[in-house]
């Protein structure tokens, strides 16, 4: 097995073997032995067990507190105390004694669902399937729920075993799309979830002007903050291009803080903007998913544009922070033709009021961020000095620094939004 | 977060949790073992290592929250150093079948170039060392390491090039390369 230790003994130019790494399907079938188990069931045996394409519920629907919900820990960095009790658990699984597939952990707010589940083998060839490279493609799972959005299937390989593979799905929605049905396709029958919201939630009707990119503007008409994302309802102008739907709306905070949806997803664009309507105006709903949950109880109101709407109600008020919070738009560079943006250092620090050094040797630039010096890896390109190195900035360039990068496949240029905080 | 829930299900005897754990945690135990016996064997290593996840499966009850890799390393520790305590078994071989276990020299030979390259790992200076560890013989991803350590994923990877460098470097000296 090539292992990394084995790697590192190449390397070195050492005998692979100098420092030995077990294997852990070798440690597996000593621990099996020992534990008296040295086979799985045979197929006989299990369809004897069980009848075939059994739906069993193994547990409530209802909300159950667990300690630690996997899916928080998936979806979620920092605390996650404050949803620990609203996931829903329903372990619900269906089986036909070769393959398992178990729904594990549910959570939606009003507009997208996050779902954890699981496909367990039961047979020697089933597993075998399991474990073979290209497993999980388009055929191996069906999933309804309305018309989604978005949808997004990932895998929590740190959880697999050698007999069951956990993935979790990912859905955004305009409206609810009623139960989720899910199917394995090497099965016959499916599991049917409830996608009910679980999360309190803050809505707020407005017809309220907002700054949108490249100096244009929409009308925001509803903003539904949840602690898992937020939505925004806007309106365009007729004819105005997709390419530059972006709104945002600030969520002020009981401690004088202002939190952003970029803030909230770690600099990552929306999930979701998708027309929903075209006359007479253009209608969107953009979604975004934090990769934090947010505290509802600290949010004391809503900016949009230049006005504050507090979530005690009544009209909303100027809002003095507007002139500090600014866009502008920083062209990326795709210059190896593979999506991978690269970004100007002159254009960013003249933006952001910054400075840089370039060591062409080493390879890097030093740039002075607003909590001290911060290396990132930079390259010369066409008489430019050019960074990739996206997460170094977003963590280093401190406190008031927001970016949003905005991707448009297919084009050269991939636009990237900063968003200036104080 | 996530070894909280596996100890859970260890804890309320799935099974399944036993081979996930012998999944993610063997390069960490066996490293561990490994460490505290170096030049130990490959065979007797293997069975250090189950004897370790054995251990798991019969006391994850008494095992406290957030304790489970201190808890492991433990284990391995002690059941490698009582393995090296214990006199090697001698087996017998397959009649007619070729004798493929290293002979005695090269055997010598592989525990003094390991106790070296142990030696030159602990030479490294934190946290080259603790990222080096990690990535090779934990088998942790860039990512991990970088969140658990509080670098970022591009440090992570300039520290294990110059480790490797270092590493070589030391060896060379050494006469091993």
């Amino acid at each position: 097995m090539n292992t990394r230790l084995h790697k590192l003994c190449r390397q070195l130019e050492l005998e692979p073997e100098t420092l030995p790494a077990p294997r852990p399907a070798d440690v597996r079938r000593r621990v099996n032995r020992a534990l008296g188990r040295t086979g799985r069931p045979s197929r006989r045996a299990l369809r004897t067990a069980l009848a075939a394409a059994v739906i069993a519920a193994l547990a409530v629907t209802s909300a159950v507190a667990v300690a630690r919900s996997s899916l928080l820990q998936t979806f979620f960095r920092g605390d996650t105390q404050v949803l620990e009790g609203q996931v829903k658990q329903p372990y619900a699984s269906v089986t036909d004694g070769v393959w398992t597939l178990t729904v594990e952990e549910v959570l939606a707010d009003p507009c997208q669902a996050l779902v954890t589940f699981s496909i367990q083998a039961h047979t020697d060839e089933a597993a075998q399937q399991l474990n073979r490279p290209g497993f999980f493609n388009m055929d191996t799972l069906v999933f309804s729920a309305g018309i989604p959005l978005s949808a997004g299937i990932g895998e929590e390989e740190e959880r697999n075993t050698p007999t069951r593979r956990f993935y979790h799905l990912t859905l955004a929605y305009t409206q609810s799309p009623g139960p989720l049905e899910l199917r394995l396709g090497m099965m016959e029958e499916g599991l049917t979830v409830s996608l009910a919201p679980d999360v309190d939630t803050v809505e707020l009707d407005m017809e309220q002007a907002a700054p949108m990119l490249l100096g244009e503007e929409c009308t925001v008409r509803h903003v539904m903050v949840s602690p898992i994302g937020m939505r925004l309802e806007l309106e365009l102008p007729p004819g105005q291009p997709t390419q530059s739907v972006f709104a945002q709306a600030f969520l002020l905070l009981e401690d004088g803080g202002v939190a952003s949806p970029s803030m909230l997803t770690a600099g990552q664009g929306p999930v979701s903007t998708a027309r929903v309507a075209e006359a007479p105006g253009d209608r969107y709903e953009v979604i975004w998913r934090f990769d934090q949950v947010l505290d509802l109880s600290r949010v004391t109101g809503i900016a949009v544009g230049d006005r504050v709407y507090s979530l005690s109600g009544g009209a909303s008020s100027p809002w003095e922070g507007a002139e500090d919070y600014q866009t502008f738009t920083l062209p990326s560079l795709d210059i190896r033709g593979d999506g991978n943006p690269f970004f100007s250092l002159d254009e960013l620090c003249a933006g952001l009021g910054l400075s840089y050094t370039w060591d062409p040797d080493s390879g890097t630039a030093r740039v002075e961020g607003r909590n001290g010096p911060v290396a990132v890896s930079a390259r010369a390109w066409e008489g430019q000095v050019l960074t990739e190195d996206l997460d170094t900035l977003r963590r280093a360039l401190g406190v008031g620094i927001e970016l949003s990068v905005w991707v448009t496949s297919g084009t050269e240029e991939l636009p990237l939004t900063w968003i200036i905080l104080p | 977060m996530q070894e909280e829930k596996l100890l859970e299900r260890l804890r309320r005897g799935e099974r399944a949790a036993l081979e996930q754990a012998v999944e993610r945690f063997t390069p960490y135990v066996s490293a561990v073992a490994a460490r505290a016996a170096v030049g130990i064997g490959r065979e007797d290593l293997e069975e250090v290592t189950a004897d370790v996840f054995l251990a798991l499966w019969k006391h994850a009850g008494e095992i406290q929250r957030g304790s489970l890799r201190p808890w492991l390393a433990a284990v391995a520790r002690n059941r490698a150093r009582n393995k090296l305590r214990t006199p090697p078994a001698s087996l017998p071989l397959e009649e007619g079948a070729p004798d493929q276990r290293p002979g005695p020299e090269e055997e010598s030979q592989r525990r003094e170039d390991a106790r070296r390259l142990w030696q030159a790992v602990e030479r490294l200076e934190q946290p080259d060392r603790e990222v080096v560890l990690r990535y090779y013989f934990y088998e942790e991803k860039t990512r991990e390491i970088a969140g658990a350590l509080g670098l970022n994923h591009t440090t992570v990877r300039s520290k294990l090039s110059r480790s490797r460098k270092k590493l070589r470097q030391w060896l060379t000296e050494e006469g091993m390369v």
